[in-house]
């Protein structure tokens, strides 16, 4: 992968770990551990912003840094407005890692910094005075820095390394190991000196690590010089032995650097050194904790590995077609009688499908990752309605595929913002209700059978079904004067074209309604319910398959042609004489004391001629019920789902098609949409 | 070294004489094991299997009103990849009579198609293409299916 896109993925995955330290702050905004983060986050923006040439970034970042510190010092305290501003940054921040450099909302926001700190400018000025000029006096250090071989193959910019260092302050640089000029070194990405730093800075050690923190730590080491007996202690010894005339040489070079830099400094020192000394302890600790939260974080690259979603396809492609194979060789092999060959058929039967669980594994992702997400919706949304609103979310661990909970975020998105704006009243109204002024917004999700349930819950109004049925007579979507059960009018408000909302607001007025939701529900097999009381709330709960992709069926047969029926939406099967099936002109079956509507698939497909002895089998999806006539059952099967061409989309009793172990093919029965 | 767009499928179908550029056939292949789809449009005469991807077949002549295609073994099936949207593709099988030749087509050799009394829908010409004695009526891929297209974007 190219380092340019490297980076980007990693700011990318760095401004949502920022996100998600501010979803905590708005909880708690005095959150130590999150403070910390979210300065940290800002720092690894800014440092490697810069050396991308990223500058917008790295502006923006760096005051934002400040008002961080600020927090951490203690100096301020995070508040809604310090909350607002950094999640726009953030958005703006993205934009310009996408190479969308809009300056002025850059230059807007560092100004909207700028002004609060401007409030506490004072205040922190005096705060920096008052930690004593420790970070403001000029140092002598010595870098030693030793490059790896594989320095550019890192993407690692020497070049620039070089320039940041120069910006420190006054610096020389003895060249070891020269055989070749360095500028050729750097020409040909060939490294093989090693670099010996003389710098004066007033940036401290801190400053020093900046420049140097794409590089591992065994590739550079800093020390303080504060006279030639700083180059006998020995950590200095342990890298480099210096004769007397190297080190008076080295000291010589510094005093040319700047020439009062060994002699004015001891005075003074000795007034703050132990304040000093503590300082650095202080410093070194903070550092200690950065590289400590590195490693971990090096470690945790080494349990997840970003793969390409392509390639990742490419897999459950392969796999799909193996479990697809496994099923057409039991097929071939079905009638073997050697022992060993059923073993071995056994054997491949266990292992792919192995295989299989585990490769639809990897694409299974957390709810979670949609979670910060959500809660920035709210926080804009009940800001905007001016309702106060508590999230509160139950099993985000809870796992999906990956293309369903991608597929699944507008919808979800569209259905909060329906509760908080329909669903969830106004503080006023709330009080008056009896009810505590915050609204209560849960989601909680869970796994059940070959099937994740989430629900969204309000502590609302509910549905107010007089108001749905007022407004579907009125669009013309249900008749006057008859009546309507509570499902018939979440169904009729689920309908294409109805909008309860009397004035369209900024909010759930965008041109969709509940029937764009339930459409992308449905597009992924899933399913949506909603139940509700009037005046106590709304529970909608969408029902997802784990994977799209495998399915077990039961394959029935209506001529010579073969159907799918998900197995999981059959109750039972019966047979029955078609005589008996037709004696009545309507279609229904008398099932335990229930009539069942059932639709002839012979019949429906536009045929006249019927067997005598059909089979009846009975789905239930959705505590609906209907019943398919078909010749035969064939047997059961898995298959590996495909979705219907473009061409044909608009059939929508068939809700995809399958490959079966012969090779041919087979559409997938949606019963439920046979009515009609 | 021509690009692969100037090139031309030729095959006949009804007693006509087509072409279509080669850039949207990814290939020719036998109709065999077609399934039918009930409730698909008129012009669908089924699916097939390709390689694990189910792929509608089109009856060309019904959807450029040139009659009706009997289904039999002897057809053969061309199977064009439409770009639809950005970087989107649809697959989809069209049924045609018997593959003729695979031409280079020279710059301009394509002529203004007459639109009066073809005998189907001229809209979906390209143009014409002429050897020898013979017209080609050269058609478009993503014209055939241009109705289909349109609502797919909505």
């Amino acid at each position: 992968m190219d380092f340019q896109q490297e980076y980007i993925t990693e700011v990318k995955q760095i401004l949502k770990s920022l996100e998600q330290s501010m979803m905590v702050l708005a909880q708690d905004a005095n959150n130590p551990d999150e403070i910390d983060n979210a300065y940290r986050y800002l720092h690894t923006v800014k440092g490697s912003a810069g050396m991308f040439d990223y500058h917008l970034m790295e502006n923006l970042t760096h005051e934002l840094e400040y008002v961080y510190s600020d927090i951490r010092d203690g100096i301020r305290t995070v508040d809604e407005y310090i909350l607002d501003l950094t999640l726009h940054a953030i958005d703006v921040l993205n934009d310009l890692i996408e190479g969308n450099n809009d300056e002025k909302a850059v230059d807007k926001l560092i100004k909207s910094i700028k002004e609060l700190r401007g409030d506490s400018a004072g205040e922190s000025s005096e705060a920096t005075a008052a930690s004593g000029s420790s970070t403001k006096k000029e140092e002598a250090y010595i870098i030693i820095f030793q490059p790896n071989e594989n320095i550019f193959k890192r993407g690692v910019n020497l070049a620039a390394i070089l320039e940041d260092i120069a910006d420190l302050g006054e610096h020389d640089i003895i060249f070891h190991n020269e055989s070749v000029p360095f500028e050729k070194q750097l020409e040909n990405k060939a490294i093989i000196s090693w670099l010996e730093i003389l710098l004066i800075t007033d940036q401290g050690e801190e400053g020093i690590n900046d420049v140097f923190m794409f590089l591992n730590n065994d590739e550079y080491s800093s020390f303080k010089v504060d006279g030639a007996e700083s180059f006998a202690s020995e950590n200095y010894k342990g890298l480099l032995e210096l004769k007397e005339a190297d080190i008076n040489d080295r000291i010589e070079k510094f005093e040319a650097l700047a020439p009062e830099i060994f002699t004015s400094t001891e005075a003074a020192e000795e007034v703050d050194e132990t304040e000093k000394s503590l300082d650095t302890i202080l410093n070194a600790e903070i550092e200690d904790e950065e590289s400590e939260v590195v490693i971990k974080k090096s470690k945790k690259g080494a349990t997840h590995v970003n793969v390409d979603t392509q390639k990742l396809d490419g897999l459950i492609n392969i796999v799909s077609e193996l479990v697809t194979f496994r099923s057409e060789i039991q097929h071939l092999l079905s009638d073997q009688k050697s022992v060993q060959i059923q073993e071995a058929v056994e054997k491949l039967d266990f292992l792919t499908l192995k295989l299989r669980d585990s490769a639809f594994n990897i694409r299974l992702v957390p709810i979670n990752i949609l979670n910060v997400k959500l809660q920035r919706l709210i926080r804009s949304v009940s800001k905007e309605l001016g309702k106060e609103v508590d999230f509160i979310t139950e099993g985000l661990d809870t796992e999906l595929d990956r293309s369903i909970i991608t597929a699944l975020e507008a919808p979800l998105m569209h259905i909060i913002r329906n509760s908080l704006d329909h669903g969830i009243e106004s503080p006023e109204e709330r009080v008056k209700r009896n009810k505590p002024e915050k609204g209560l917004l849960k989601l909680y999700s869970y796994n059940s059978g070959d099937h994740v349930f989430i629900q969204i819950q309000d502590d609302g109004n509910g549905l107010n079904f007089k108001k749905i049925q007022e407004k579907g007579i009125e669009k013309g979507l249900l008749s006057k004067g008859q009546k309507y059960s509570e499902k018939d009018l979440v169904n009729v408000m689920m309908s294409p074209g109805f909008s309860t909302a009397d004035a369209v607001t900024t909010v759930s007025g965008r041109g969709v309604g509940m029937d764009v939701v339930k459409k992308e529900i449905n597009a992924l097999r899933g399913d949506i319910e909603v139940s509700t009381e009037e005046g106590l709330g709304t529970i909608i709960t969408l029902r997802l398959p784990l994977t799209l992709t495998i399915l077990d069926t039961l394959v029935v047969n209506v001529g010579e042609e073969k159907y799918l029926i998900p197995i999981n939406e059959i109750e039972t099967c019966i047979e029955e004489n078609h005589s008996e099936l037709f004696r009545k002109k309507s279609r229904q079956i008398k099932l335990d004391d229930q009539l069942v509507p059932f639709v002839s698939l012979r019949e429906y497909f536009g045929r006249e001629d019927f067997p005598e002895k059909e089979v009846v089998i009975v789905v239930n999806k959705n505590d609906t019920k209907i019943a398919v006539v078909v010749d035969s059952i064939i047997g059961q099967y898995q298959t590996v789902y495909k979705p219907l061409n473009e061409l044909l989309q608009d059939i929508d009793c068939f809700s995809g098609a399958s490959i079966l172990g012969d090779g041919s093919t087979a559409l997938i029965l949606n019963a439920l949409k046979l009515k009609n | 070294m021509l690009e692969d767009n100037k090139h031309l499928l030729l095959f006949s179908l009804k007693q006509e004489l087509f072409g279509i550029s080669v850039k949207n056939v990814t290939r020719v292949i036998n109709l065999e094991k077609i399934i039918k789809i009930p409730k698909a449009p008129t012009f669908v005469v089924g699916a097939i299997n390709l390689e694990g991807h189910v792929i509608p077949v089109v009856d060309l002549a019904n959807k450029i009103d040139l009659g009706i295609t009997e289904v039999n073994e002897d057809k053969k099936v061309i199977v064009l990849e439409i770009l639809r949207e950005e970087e989107e593709t649809m697959e989809v099988g069209v049924i045609i009579d018997e593959v003729l030749d695979v031409v280079a087509l020279e710059n301009n050799a394509l002529a203004a198609p007459p639109l009066d009394n073809m005998g189907f829908n001229a809209n979906c010409l390209d143009g014409m293409y002429k050897t020898g004695e013979d017209f080609y009526m050269v058609i478009s891929a993503s014209k055939i299916f241009e109705s289909e297209l349109e609502t797919l974007v909505q």
